[in-house]
């Protein structure tokens, strides 16, 4: 009974770990259904356990709140704020139990019965009671706190591939006979027994489930060395490096992560070494002292793809084919007719392995061949973007060799073949008129309302059958490009692991592996881009151009309830933090109000508030190191910065959001409460620091009468622009030169001195 | 030259092969098999072997022998190179311990007979052992089917 206790504890506790950020989540959204069925799963859980361990207190609880979860669930009880506040109150409350039962302490249960009364349609009037329960308990909670954080730090233990392998084997052996005994027991009927195996049924999915991601890790284990690898290898060689890290979340195969550990170490070093140029380099080429690195992981069908991208000089081919001849003359005729792809690969031949070459050429070269040879050794293939001059991107792909894919598995002239969810981009039935198939002789056209793509039979193409047994499309999607795969039906979608076929099978070109599905017959996934190459399907690659112009990012704005329960926007770019207040951080001092937060005092800006003391929620707006508080009644939700400004001639700016006009507050006025109104020439807010003009100015300028923009079309007039000091000189036109500091020429936060000289330019 | 090891005894159609019992996972009989399309001729398609998708060698193809639909049904189940798969042949009638020869001097042995490793008397017949992984092998070297 013991282990049994101790496990259900262990469960419960790590349940409620990863539960909390769904609660968050709930609390948030409501009407989230997935979230919803994870907190249902939770209590549901619990109070399945709590029957047979003999815990009364834990299993009234959880019922109460299943009971009010599985109507909210059916739809028939609104989730309002009343009762999402009382179920996360006891699903907090369960965790304390657990935790008072875990110390073997004695917790006091006066309470409970209140939490579950307020779960009752009728409490919805006692949200108040709600939070002061919570507030009771809390404390009672915190007591428990050694035993918590006495806890023995997580364990682990290492374990051979192999010995998993037997394992996964053995648990999918069970699945595939957990199988047959369903089938023979549905023919018997003995409704005892089929539940019995229900409850088989769902431990050995589970047990699957937890077994398969033994083998899977999170790419993260390959990433988190590199922030010391950079550091290091860019101190080593000073230079300056930051590096971005993303998709750390995909999940590999653990033994792969080993194998491709030293290959991107390598390909880091690299472009750290050769890639990125010395700081003054740098500077003279125009781009920022600090060089960027990107490493990037992203699952794309049956392949693994891992992005090295760097914003160096790139390769010189030319100066890369001139080495290589040297040590080679006799292929000098042969090279000189490659195309620049085929040059670039030159950085892959041994020739070039060793660093005092490679140092030579503008490139790189340090042991590419290696890299390249360890790469393929694991079925994987390299390849390189080049833009001389902006940098280079090295792409390793390799194949996923166990995988859990999300599969959509059809059926082509009889035979079950597998697709990856994540290249089908829709399934269209051949006999909607939203499809159309035109044949050219050997080739065809799907036309898809009016989207035009080429088409690949899969019966004909695998030579099964002949074309008319096409029933339906699927539109998959390839990096290159769409096109439709015509099949003779749809089975299911089904989470599958996946595995390498033998060679002979991939051989045929066209398939990405093979997978076991729990009726216990083999499926083929199929390989899309494969499939495409096969048909002869040749997609223009686009070369996408990078445009040299800025895009201007629309600003953001909070949309918010204010203590006069209005509406209001402000920049969100002015909002340092919406912060919740307790009562006693709020005190009069002086001649007006303020808010203690962390030791430190902040004014309350309560022109709008009947009574300062009961402010509860406050936006802290932050300009140079000044500091106000702005009570609200809530935040709303971030939306765009609608374009149109309208100005009152009392000084406010409006903003027309949908059909409602919503005040603009105007960040500086708070911080200087002076007011100035007045039609519109342009201003244009210049250099670096136009966001922050955006944010905080757009409102004084606009009040001032002029037009904001953050960039000036050629042709337009620009009456004035902003710069600050130091970017000044680059600005067209008028200037008016914005300082940092109060005191030193025209301070950036003097909303008096900007109106005045605003004023200037426009008289 | 002459060595003494447990073999197993199978035919395919009509011929004795041996296989050495060390390459040798176990024996099946062939369950149900989805075809491989595109993949070469040799390879019948994909069985699965309890929760293992093993790949199936039509052996007489391999082995330039004459096809039969309804053979074939026994498989010799081994691992290449972390791959499973099961060489079909029509039976299997013993495991035993034979004295193996070297092939007769001068024989020509290509194709699929490349992967006889040396052969051994049978009732009134030469039984050729066949390496189990050259045979695989050479069963993916056939060039795939062509499409269409």
């Amino acid at each position: 009974m013991d282990d049994l206790l101790q496990e259900f504890i262990a469960e419960t506790r790590e349940t409620l770990e990863a539960l909390s950020g769904e609660i968050v989540g709930w609390e948030r959204d409501p009407s989230d259904q997935a979230r919803l069925g994870a907190i249902f799963r939770f209590v549901h859980t619990i109070k399945g356990s709590c029957g047979f361990l003999d815990l009364p207190r834990l299993a009234r609880l959880s019922h109460a709140a299943e009971d009010v979860l599985s109507a909210v669930r059916a739809g028939d009880r609104h989730p309002d704020a009343a009762t999402v506040s009382a179920i996360l109150a006891i699903v907090d409350r369960i965790g304390e139990i657990v935790e008072a039962i875990d110390a073997g302490q004695p917790l006091d249960d006066g309470d409970e019965a209140a939490l579950i009364a307020l779960l009752e349609p009728g409490a919805r009037a006692e949200v108040e009671p709600v939070i002061d329960v919570e507030a009771e308990v809390s404390p009672a909670g915190a007591s428990l706190q050694p035993s918590h954080s006495a806890r023995a730090p997580k364990r682990t233990v290492r374990l051979s591939i192999d010995l998993l392998d037997r394992m996964m084997s053995g648990v999918s052996d069970m699945v595939l006979a957990r199988n047959q005994v369903a089938r023979q027991l549905r023919d018997a009927g003995d409704p005892q027994l089929e539940a019995t195996l229900e409850r088989l049924s769902m431990t050995v999915a589970e047990l699957r489930d937890t077994v398969t991601r033994t083998r899977m890790q999170r790419i993260d284990a390959l990433f988190q060395a590199l922030p010391r690898m950079v550091r290091d290898t860019a101190a080593a060689v000073g230079k300056t490096v930051s590096l971005v890290i993303e998709g750390g979340d995909v999940e590999l195969d653990r033994e792969m992560i080993e194998m491709l550990r030293d290959p991107l170490a390598h390909m880091v070093r690299n472009a750290i070494d050769h890639g990125i140029e010395a700081r003054a380099d740098r500077v003279f080429a125009g781009k920022p002292v600090s060089g960027t690195l990107r490493v990037a992981a992203r699952q794309a069908g049956n392949l693994i793809v891992i992005e090295i991208a760097d914003d160096g000089r790139g390769i010189d081919t030319n100066r890369l084919v001139e080495k290589f001849v040297r040590n080679q003359p006799a292929r000098a005729a042969e090279i000189a007719g490659w195309s620049e792809t085929r040059r670039l690969e030159l950085i892959f031949e041994p020739g070039l392995s060793t660093r005092e070459e490679a140092g030579d050429i503008s490139g790189r070269g340090v042991g590419m061949d290696v890299v390249k040879a360890n790469v393929e050794q694991i079925g994987g293939r390299i390849s390189l973007r080049n833009e001389p001059g902006r940098g280079l991107v090295v792409t390793i792909e390799v194949p996923l060799t166990l995988a859990i894919l999300n599969a959509v598995i059809v059926e082509a002239a009889e035979t079950r073949f597998a697709l990856s969810r994540q290249v089908v981009e829709e399934i269209v039935a051949v006999d909607k008129s939203a499809l159309r198939i035109e044949r050219f002789g050997a080739h065809a056209m799907a036309v898809v309302r009016g989207r035009r793509m080429p088409m690949v039979d899969l019966p004909a193409l695998l030579g099964l059958a002949s074309p008319e047994t096409v029933a339906l499309i699927a539109i998959l999607t390839l990096r290159e490009g769409v096109f439709a795969l015509g099949l003779s039906g749809v089975v299911e979608t089904q989470e599958l692991v996946v595995k390498p076929a033998a060679p002979a099978v991939m051989s045929a070109g066209i398939y990405a592996g093979q997978m076991l599905p729990d009726d216990g017959v083999p499926i083929l996934l199929l390989d899309a881009a494969g499939i495409a190459a096969r048909a002869g399907l040749r997609f223009e690659r686009q070369e996408v151009t990078v445009e040299s112009e800025a895009v201007v990012e629309a600003p953001r704005a909070l949309l918010f309830r204010d203590a006069d329960q209005r509406r209001r926007m402000i920049a969100a770019d002015a909002v340092g933090r919406i912060e919740q207040v307790p009562a006693d951080a709020i005190a009069p001092a002086g001649d007006r109000w303020w808010v203690t937060r962390e030791g430190a005092a902040v004014p309350l800006w309560s022109a709008r508030v009947a009574d300062p003391a009961q402010v509860r929620t406050i936006l802290r707006l932050q300009l140079d190191g000044r500091e106000i508080g702005y009570p609200i009644a809530e935040a709303i939700e971030i939306v765009d910065l609608p374009a149109e400004v309208v100005s009152e001639p009392g000084g406010a700016t409006l903003v027309m959001l949908g059909d409602e006009p919503v005040e603009l507050v105007d960040p500086l006025a708070l911080f200087d409460p002076e007011t100035t109104s007045g039609a519109r020439p342009l201003c244009l807010l210049h250099g670096s620091e136009s966001g922050w003009m955006e944010a905080f100015l757009r409102p004084t300028i606009e009040a001032a009468g002029y037009r904001v923009v953050r960039e000036a079309r050629p042709g337009t007039a620009v009456a004035v622009a902003l710069a600050m000091e130091e970017e000044a000189s680059s600005a067209p036109g008028h200037v008016i030169r914005l300082s940092r500091h109060a005191g030193t020429g025209l301070y950036r936060g003097d909303r008096a001195a900007l109106v005045a000289a605003l004023q200037e330019y426009r008289a | 030259m002459s060595e003494t090891r447990l073999h197993l005894v199978a035919h395919v159609a009509g011929r004795g092969v041996l296989f050495d019992a060390t390459q040798v996972d176990s024996v099946v009989d062939l369950p149900e098999i989805v075809p491989t399309p595109g993949a070469p001729a040799t390879i019948r398609g994909l069985a699965a072997l309890r929760s293992r998708v093993a790949t199936v060698i039509e052996t007489r193809r391999v082995l330039g022998l004459a096809d039969d639909r309804e053979a074939g049904r026994r498989g010799v189940v081994t691992m290449v190179d972390g791959h499973l798969y099961a060489v079909a042949v029509d039976t299997l009638e013993d495991v035993s311990t034979l004295a193996i020869a070297p092939t007769p001097a001068g024989m020509a042995l290509d194709g699929g007979w490349s992967a006889v490793r040396g052969i051994a008397d049978g009732d009134g017949e030469t039984l050729m052992v066949l390496d189990l992984k050259r045979l695989i092998e050479l069963a993916g070297e056939q060039t795939a089917e062509p499409a269409r």
